[in-house]
């Protein structure tokens, strides 16, 4: 008996929706096979079906909801994440995974987690209300319980309590890293590192407190920052986009200037500007931001300028156009990468 | 080796549950039972994490024990055909990557919009089997219409969302044609020799 197409149709429909009884899902395949035209048009209400299905699943899972629904189902007991783990980085095959993650800019609901592989590259410690967050060979980017997001540098660690209950978030951090705030008038962002205090007003920005002679180092990207004291004396200083503090623990001092380093967030970006710079620099940018070990040899060479911008080149790939540019010989060794040659004269 | 520790298993569990999820789904075409089996897939691999060599590939392993699971659910549930399966093409590779988050907002938008623009009965219909995850018999107890108004809502919603969809189904469609074509050369080859 043939039947016409929008019974196939529903038909079809049916059994996407999961409706389709055995029988009729024997009828379906037969009626797909008979003709192509039958198999064209399943596919192309499976299409118009998957891509629906694909939206409304991504609206409707709770990722953070699934985890402690499973988590409460595993053998282990609970207390074992109130250990230290040390995770042990694999070689890994695919390339690091900064080179594919695009900028995180979205400040809501998304969860902002680490790439794919199984490899892991940071230790998590529980205290009982405190987590403690270290960057070690890789960059680690993670969410705060307020959703805000922090990109760590490797050697780098932050300290953040499992909620931020009370009047303020306040972190504590050691290193360097890039901080993106959500904003809550309620409730200040406040950075502490040693006694000075970096409260923020809603923002995105760099903290380095590694730079060498007990100084530290606040970049600000957009937003607004106050860098106070914890002593209640000392004059606090507002920091505003595009400027640079630098703040000298010892003698209490935060002198502010106008960032002229378009590099500082190199580090994370992998985007370097360089104008005019001395080659001395540019390496030290280099060495930086891809944790390499590059020597100028001795002499002029170091004096040499440069001019370009490399946005998310391989380590390889820049060494290649400073090779073009200038006299060198780039030598591979053991401990590094050693640059010699004439250069520039 | 190298072991699983809870805080990788966490970072697998973050990082493949939403593919996982949606990989199920076109398997069972249902989200609680999908949800379920990937969460056993992912308690199995907890249970087995002493003798599993993390240099392999834990992806595949978990696609395939989900994919496992799936095929045993239909099978009992005797909702199982291999051809129509075939059909679908469901290869335990096609996980859900790392998704391009401008197209999802874009088409999450052009379905809104998409079911805003059917009729209010036919909008109710669909949007209770799909958001709700009601079965036709329960939206047609529930709005007091018939199971076969049901459908007809349904198929009138799906043709709609698939000229709304369009734009972001083309390259879909052209390699169904392609793999259409191909199904029934063989199919073809298939009556002729057998």
């Amino acid at each position: 008996m043939e039947k016409d197409a929008p019974y196939y149709v529903d038909l079809i429909i049916r059994y996407l929706a999961g409706e389709a009884s055995e029988d009729e899902i024997r009828e379906l395949s037969s009626w797909i096979k008979a003709d192509p035209d039958h198999a064209l048009l399943f596919r192309e209400h499976r299409a118009t079906w998957i891509a629906l299905e694909k939206s409304r699943l991504d609206e409707s899972i709770d990722i953070d909801r699934a985890w402690s629904d499973i988590e409460s189902r595993l053998i282990s007991p609970l207390s074992e994440t109130r250990r230290n783990f040390r995770i042990v980085p694999v070689h890994a095959e695919k390339p690091s995974i900064r080179s594919g993650l695009p900028f995180l800019l979205r400040i809501a609901a998304i969860m902002v987690i680490f790439a794919i592989p199984v490899y892991l590259l940071f230790r998590f410690v529980v205290k009982p209300d405190v987590i403690q967050l270290t960057a070690q060979a890789d960059l680690v980017e993670s969410k705060l319980p307020d959703g805000s997001s922090v990109t760590l540098n490797s050697g780098s660690t932050l300290e953040y309590p499992v909620a931020f209950n009370g009047d303020k978030r306040q972190v504590s951090l050691t290193g360097e890293a890039y901080f993106e705030v959500t904003h809550d008038k309620t409730k200040p962002f406040i950075i502490s590192s040693g006694d000075v205090r970096i409260k923020v007003l809603g923002t995105s920005f760099y903290v380095n407190t590694n730079t060498s002679g007990e100084k530290m180092e606040i970049v600000l990207t957009t937003g607004r920052v106050l860098i106070s004291f914890d002593d209640g004396q000392t004059e606090s200083r507002y920091l505003s986009p595009g400027e640079k503090a630098e703040v000298t623990t010892s003698r209490k001092n935060i002198s502010i200037t106008v960032n002229s380093d378009p590099n500082y967030l190199a580090w994370k970006t992998h985007r370097m500007v360089f104008a005019d710079n001395d080659l001395g620099q540019v390496v030290a940018i280099l060495n930086k931001t891809y944790h390499s070990n590059i020597r100028v040899a001795p002499g002029k060479l170091a004096q040499c300028r440069i001019t370009a911008t490399f946005d998310k080149q391989s380590l390889e790939s820049v060494l290649r156009v400073l090779k073009a540019t200038l006299d060198i010989e780039i030598l591979k060794t053991a401990s590094g990468i050693e640059i010699s040659g004439n250069g520039c004269e | 080796m190298q072991l699983l520790h809870k805080e990788a298993f966490e970072q697998l569990f973050r990082s493949h549950y939403k593919g996982l999820c949606f990989f199920a789904m076109q398997y069972v075409k249902n989200d609680e039972t999908a949800k379920e089996i990937v969460q056993n897939a992912f308690i199995s691999l907890w249970e087995k994490r002493d003798s599993i060599d993390l240099s392999r590939q834990v992806k595949s392993y978990l696609s395939t024990s989900v994919r496992n699971k799936c095929l045993n659910h239909l099978r009992d549930n005797r909702k199982f055909d291999n051809d129509l399966l075939n059909l679908e093409q469901l290869s335990p590779d096609a996980l859900y990557e790392q998704p391009d988050r401008l197209v999802e907002a874009e088409l999450r938008d052009s379905i809104h919009l998409a079911m805003e623009e059917l009729p209010e009965k036919c909008r109710e219909v669909f949007r209770l089997n799909r958001f709700e995850q009601l079965k036709y018999q329960e939206i047609a107890d529930r709005l007091q219409i018939s199971v076969k108004t049901v459908e007809t809502q349904m198929s009138k919603a799906l043709q709609h969302m698939r000229l709304r969809l369009k734009e972001f189904m083309v390259p879909i469609l052209l390699l169904f044609l392609l793999h259409a074509v191909a199904l029934f050369y063989s199919l073809f080859s298939t009556y002729v020799s057998g």
